[in-house]
């Protein structure tokens, strides 16, 4: 997807582009990579972290590519299908 | 604000979220898809906005959507999408945060109360604006 002119205030930008500036965020943010946070976030190392004391950090979270679990409704819808199947 | 595809669906919602903010700023919304169906829109860089008495104001505006069949729509229209909000995050900013307002929900679930938020930041930001004058 090539990044695109803002057209009506809206800017288009690829996913290479997207990882550049999210990885700006984190080093602005945590004075890390993006993919440091990543991991990190993986690691349950930010469980605790205020996001008061740490203006940013919610957008990082937003911007990231974080693992986004399946909803607690779709897990049971699945395991009714597991059942089924067996 | 239905598209045809995904994407549309998504633009449309970025220029409406865009004009939403020029109420107060003339900055424009970059946009990315990170996967099959979820886009993401933000301010960057952060939105700045000028106080009458003088002085520096920024909204820093993130949402998370993704489009879903429009329930609305009929007729010729029935495969229309529209963006739906799955995350938000909005943020007006002096020296330190005048306002936050967030939400996470458990993943998968729709947020609803989205542009209530956001009118709240641009109203809080208007304020803002003319204070001390």
């Amino acid at each position: 997807m090539p990044a695109t002119k803002p057209k009506n205030g809206v800017r288009w930008i690829t996913r290479r582009e997207a990882a550049v500036m999210v990885d700006s965020h984190a080093q602005r943010v945590l004075g890390i990579s993006a993919k440091k946070f990543v991991s990190n976030w993986k690691a349950g190392k930010y469980r605790k972290l205020d996001s008061d004391a740490c203006p940013g950090v919610t957008e990082l979270a937003l911007l990231a590519p974080l693992p986004r679990r399946t909803s607690a409704r779709r897990m049971s819808a699945r395991k009714v299908t597991k059942r089924g199947n067996r | 604000m239905p598209g045809k595809s995904p994407k549309e669906a998504i633009d449309n919602f970025a220029q409406y979220f865009k004009e939403s903010l020029s109420c107060v700023t003339a900055g424009w919304v970059t946009a990315f898809q990170e996967s099959r169906n979820l886009y993401k829109i933000t301010c960057d860089p952060p939105a700045k906005l000028t106080k009458r008495s003088g002085g520096n104001l920024f909204i820093i505006a993130t949402q998370v959507l993704t489009a879903v069949p429009d329930p609305n729509a009929e007729g010729q229209f029935k495969a229309q999408l529209k963006a739906k909000t799955r995350e938000y995050s909005y943020r007006l900013v002096e020296e330190e945060n005048i306002a936050a307002l967030v939400a996470r929900p458990m993943p998968g679930l729709i947020v609803d109360n989205w542009s209530a938020a956001f009118v709240t930041l641009i109203n809080l930001a208007l304020r803002q604006i003319d204070s001390g004058c």
